[in-house]
């Protein structure tokens, strides 16, 4: 089956700089994709070009198995968008710009888009300027959703929702991809990730750094450890055990942090007098980090 | 054709439209009310036009005499009044309704549908068309009025003629405005451009009145082929209406290209 979305060595650059190198990325049907990254690392610029609001300097997007610079309109029939930097008519009801943006899509029902107000508790007899930044986001967000299209792509969906909204955001997302859409978005709040996300992408200045499932990505990722000693040790101990780092000794107290397999080092931690010993788990905010650490110690 | 998005910039444009129509009809209205105050001392009036700069009776269109409502009309309000407000309609509206809407951020929500980037275009362009013909169709209502009330003398056809041309003559600006802005996005170039273009081409044809070497130069001014003087006194440039026409088609078709190929900007 062809994947839902595929990017083959996407590139856009503005003059000199590189907003986005050479990606490769597959969706699945069925599937929620995070696209992950700090500000200006190229999330946008990917989901802009998913949707043809600008072209590729080189490479090509595929939706559905079908070239977007063949048949944008065609593609995007079946994709529903939210903007990152969401603007609104200000002098529409929200009805009233579902209603529009629906008729530009054939599409009469407004069922699902009442529904999913309902839901994220928006009045949509209020004109868009009068909203709040939140709740204009909820109305960003009903108009993606609203004719049920087989590919949502979201950018930074949950930006400046509260966090009841940004639940019923999230439970909607994967009732989607449960019934078999796709969901393509972007933030970088790393717990949203952990929350909806399938598999997460980590864009960095441009370039995909990682491609992997969330729990992949923290079995690979640095747990930290704190053990507790009955006497004084030495730190030189814990430096020798491979995937061990960032050893941090106070009295009888040990900090370190540890890639994959912590069997040797606990091992080690036993047979020192070891009274106590706290792991936490790694969340994707380390992970994400590590990510950006290991690029700038390349870098430089 | 999308009739949603049609209405939509209908809608949009409505303000404006409403806005300029009123300014030109009541402003139209003022001139022809003192307009047999005018007739009634058309010989002093003579005397004073004759001692006018002829640059001056060029750029207004002052055919010497006020004494028949044919040479007021064509001086008062196709002179300059009724080209200043269909331009400005046009050049208001195309560069509104594009260069303006993407520069909201609304444009992206219009595109990311399944409608290609010419429908938006010329559905757009067709708003903005219909505009201009209500603003003319106004401009020929409160003429026909005039003619009535204070005696013009002036055959009805001609003046519906010289409105309809008023709005023709605003095409071309209006496809400039709507080709800067899809090149560049901007709607102050978008504006500026078909503005400074304006300037130019009108002085070019008053001017020409007076200066022999400028007469060649006459056909590249959108101001000469419609000839809005010469309508109201009967004699409308066909030929002139399709040149106009024909250059903003070529305008809006290169619109239409640079509009498809060109990324959005981002708010």
């Amino acid at each position: 089956m062809n994947p839902v979305v595929r990017t083959e060595r996407l590139t856009k650059r503005y003059g000199h700089t590189t907003a986005l190198r050479d990606l490769d990325l597959e969706v699945s049907g069925g599937e929620v994709f995070g696209l992950l990254g700090p500000n200006g690392a190229g999330k946008t610029t990917t989901l802009r070009l998913l949707v043809d609001l600008i072209r590729p300097t080189s490479g090509r997007v595929l939706l559905f198995g079908e070239d977007v610079a063949a048949d944008s309109v065609e593609a995007r029939r079946r994709v529903g968008y939210l903007p990152g930097n969401l603007a609104l008519y200000d002098d529409l009801t929200g009805a009233k710009l579902l209603k529009l943006l629906a008729g530009l899509r054939n599409h009469a029902d407004l069922t699902v888009a009442h529904r999913l107000a309902e839901r994220l508790d928006l009045d949509l007899d209020r004109r868009a300027g009068e909203l709040s930044k939140g709740n204009r986001q909820k109305l960003g967000v009903v108009q993606a959703f609203q004719h049920q299209p087989d590919l949502l792509v979201l950018d930074e969906p949950a930006s400046g929702l509260d966090p009841f909204a940004q639940r019923e955001l999230h439970a909607a997302v994967r009732e989607h991809a449960d019934a078999g859409g796709t969901v393509l978005f972007s933030s970088h709040v790393l717990s949203e990730m952990e929350q909806v996300a399938d598999r997460v992408g980590i864009l960095l200045d441009g370039r995909l750094a990682v491609v992997d499932r969330v729990a992949n990505l923290k079995a690979n990722a640095l747990r930290a450890l704190t053990f507790t000693f009955d006497t004084p040790v030495d730190a030189g101990v814990f430096d020798r055990i491979p995937g061990v780092r960032d050893v941090t000794v106070s009295g009888c107290t040990v900090a370190c942090r540890v890639v994959g397999n912590v069997g040797e080092l606990v091992r080690a931690a036993a047979g020192l007098g070891l009274v106590n010993v706290t792991s936490a788990e790694p969340d994707l905010e380390d992970i994400f980090l590590d990510y950006v650490e290991k690029r700038e110690s390349h870098v430089t | 054709m999308s009739r949603d998005l049609v209405v939509k910039s209908l809608r949009d444009n409505r303000a404006g439209t409403i806005a300029w129509g009123l300014v030109l009809v009541a402003s139209v209205a003022l001139q022809m009310a003192v307009y047999p105050t005018v007739r009634d001392a058309a010989a002093g009036f003579e005397q004073l036009l004759s001692s006018y700069p002829e640059a001056f009776k060029a750029m207004f269109d002052i055919q010497g005499t006020f004494a028949d409502g044919a040479g007021y009309v064509r001086a008062e309000v196709f002179g300059l009044f009724a080209p200043l407000v269909v331009l400005g309609v046009a050049i208001g509206q195309a560069s509104r309704c594009t260069a303006g809407e993407e520069r909201a951020g609304t444009m992206d929500l219009l595109v990311a549908n399944p409608v290609s980037r010419r429908e938006v275009l010329l559905d757009k362009a067709f708003a903005v068309l219909v505009d201009l013909v209500v603003v003319a169709a106004a401009l020929a209502a409160v003429l026909l009025a005039a003619n009535a009330l204070v005696g013009l003398d002036i055959p009805p056809v001609d003046l519906v003629v010289a409105s309809l041309l008023s709005a023709v003559l605003a095409l071309p600006f209006g496809a400039l405005a709507l080709l800067v802005g899809a090149l560049t996005g901007s709607r102050g170039l978008a504006v500026a451009a078909p503005v400074g273009a304006a300037v130019v081409t009108f002085l070019v044809q008053t001017l020409a009145e007076l200066a022999d070497w400028l007469r060649p130069w006459r056909v590249l001014s959108p101001f000469h082929h419609a000839g809005l003087g010469d309508a109201v006194s009967g004699n409308a440039d066909a030929l002139g209406a399709l040149v106009l026409l024909g250059t903003a088609g070529i305008l809006l078709a290169l619109a239409v290209l640079a509009f498809e190929r060109r990324d959005l900007a981002t708010r």
